[in-house]
């Protein structure tokens, strides 16, 4: 399933100008309607009377259709896909993003958590950074997580994350779930520690390139280090996945400057805006051209 | 003074550019001569004249001291680097450049955070963890719309003034959770102090995260940023504005606008 989801997505690459998610499902279920309106049921009011969205969905396999509602904190919708039976929506709500995840079968909420950067990568893994409140915080360490669909709620979370509820109620504000994949300390450690106390090891995800799933089971994304823009250094991490979730194997890669024609302003930092898979083993970056007089660089991936 | 090509170096008249500044929407522009008229021509542009464009000006002129808009509803997105005046009288072309440097950056959505105080919100006693900086647990009990307006994914500020621990933080080292805080810290952002004139952003912007960078945004003013928005990054266009306002809830985002990287 792997690879046919990644030839896909290299169709889609040589077919348009700009990569378009590709819809690839393990199930049957066809999503024929996802509409959010406002709950106004009094006993779902959010703290600060906010108030929050139904989510219905309208599913069907061909034989049978259903509409399932669901409470959800979710203002907009980015994104949606069926995985395992499992209806799964992606979007924003206020500052953050929010993953939804409806299980088909029995026809109600399964989980949702807040996150950043949640992307569907292949057609079981949903990945995203770890969400923190980012005002003030002098040295964060962002946390890459993964959400396996083919395991329950309950599997998707480290021990760490404590008792609270699945699904969680919807006035709470679950950020603890799926397994840390990247650094390397929060997956050895499975931990979802975000704050580190030494600056040197303060270290970011980079949103525009995201991240980019080959075969058989590598993650591709750019991380950063440093204080601030003008002493940023950034480069290429690969996780490799391929013996397992909790068993990650990280290596990071030089972004390679000798393609670039100009350096930019600060050498050390490439501004990578997207990233797309060229083969299994080699990634487009796409920088900004007027900054560095080409327009992308390729990179080969170990 | 500059001399028209061509006349043999007589002095016939000059154009200088006496000033620009972006945040006022002023350029001024000094024409003389008195017997000279021509066709003026002032643009703000890239490095050696290049792209970007802005044309603030072409048109007739004779002597004397003018004032220019730049044109902020319809200057193009780049950075720009100088200001050239060119004065066109009889066969010459008399030219003035003035170097002035800044980024237009586009249009930027514009939240508003600040550090709401505990006295100011409303709700029932909650329970809450509260760690010093050694991860002892100090305490404790907030008012739950505290704890939801500093705390809650989405839509917390991280930090506010408590009524029983001082200035507390979201806490992320001893604990992660919406329910854990740090207490009697001082509140200040990732890049320097937070105030009125202070903005917050995504922290891979390479023209904004930087220690000191000034920012103008139409309508606003200029401020500067030294706070970090992770949620500032995903639309990519985004400044989150800090308000020394203590109120708990109701801080109105500002209206989106023309943002201006100053150098």
């Amino acid at each position: 399933m792997a690879r046919y989801y990644f030839v896909a997505m290299l169709v889609t690459f040589c077919a348009h100008a700009a990569p378009v998610q590709v819809k690839t499902t393990t199930d049957s279920w066809n999503v024929v309607s996802l509409t959010l309106t406002p709950d106004r049921n009094p006993a779902h009011v959010l703290p600060l009377n906010e108030i929050p969205n139904v989510l219905n969905a309208t599913v069907s396999n061909g034989v049978t259709q259903f509409t399932v509602a669901a409470t959800v904190r979710i203002t907009s919708i980015k994104d949606s896909f069926v995985s395992n039976n499992k209806l799964v929506a992606i979007g924003d709500a206020g500052d953050a993003s929010n993953v939804v995840v409806i299980d088909l079968m029995a026809r109600r909420l399964a989980d949702w958590f807040f996150c950043y950067a949640p992307k569907h990568v292949s057609p079981n893994w949903i990945v995203y950074v770890e969400w923190y409140q980012g005002h003030g915080i002098p040295n964060p360490n962002e946390v890459v997580l993964l959400y396996d669909l083919t395991r329950t709620p309950e599997e998707n979370r480290l021990p760490a994350a404590g008792k609270l509820e699945i699904p969680a109620p919807i006035q709470a504000g679950p950020v603890v779930v799926g397994i840390p994949i990247y650094p390397e300390s929060n997956a050895r450690a499975k931990s979802y520690r975000m704050e580190t106390e030494n600056a040197l090891e303060s270290e970011l995800i980079l949103r525009g390139p995201s991240f980019l799933f080959l075969p058989p089971a590598r993650l591709v994304f750019v991380a950063l280090k440093g204080h601030d823009a003008l002493d940023y250094s950034d480069y290429l991490v690969v996780v490799d996945l391929s013996r397992g979730i909790e068993n990650a194997a990280i290596q990071t890669i030089d972004i390679p400057k000798d393609q670039l024609k100009r350096s930019g302003a600060n050498p050390n930092y490439i501004q990578v805006a997207a990233m797309q898979a060229v083969s299994t083993d080699m990634v487009r970056l796409l920088v900004p051209e007027a900054e560095y007089g080409v327009s992308s660089i390729t990179v080969a991936i170990p | 003074m500059y001399r028209p090509n061509g006349l043999g170096g007589v002095d016939v008249g000059s154009v200088s550019i006496q000033s620009a500044d972006i945040t006022q929407d002023n350029v001024t522009i000094q024409l003389s001569g008195p017997t000279l008229a021509g066709q003026l021509t002032v643009s703000a542009t890239g490095s050696g004249g290049g792209a970007p464009i802005d044309p603030i000006f072409n048109g007739n002129a004779s002597a004397g001291t003018y004032s220019y808009s730049f044109g902020l509803a319809n200057i193009p997105i780049g950075e720009y680097q100088q200001i050239t005046a060119q004065w066109a009288v009889g066969n010459g072309r008399l030219t003035a450049t003035f170097p002035y440097h800044f980024k237009v950056l586009g249009t930027y959505r514009q939240t508003r955070y600040n550090t709401p105080a505990e006295s100011s919100c409303t709700g029932d006693p909650q329970g809450v963890t509260v760690y010093n900086d050694s991860c002892g647990i100090i305490g404790g009990t907030m008012t739950s719309g505290f704890v939801s307006r500093v705390a809650a994914p989405g839509s917390g500020t991280g930090s506010g003034h408590s009524n029983d621990y001082g200035d507390v933080k979201e806490e992320f080292y001893c604990a992660t959770g919406p329910t854990a805080f740090r207490g009697f810290q001082t509140i200040t952002g990732s890049l320097g102090t937070l105030n009125d004139s202070t903005v917050a952003a995504c922290q891979s912007n390479p023209d904004l995260y930087v220690t000191g960078a000034r920012v103008f945004i139409q309508g606003e003013g200029v401020k500067t940023v030294t706070d970090a928005c992770p949620a500032c990054c995903s639309d990519g266009t985004h400044l989150d504005n800090y308000s020394t306002s203590t109120q708990c809830s109701g801080l109105a985002s500002l209206p989106n606008a023309l943002t201006i990287r100053l150098y």
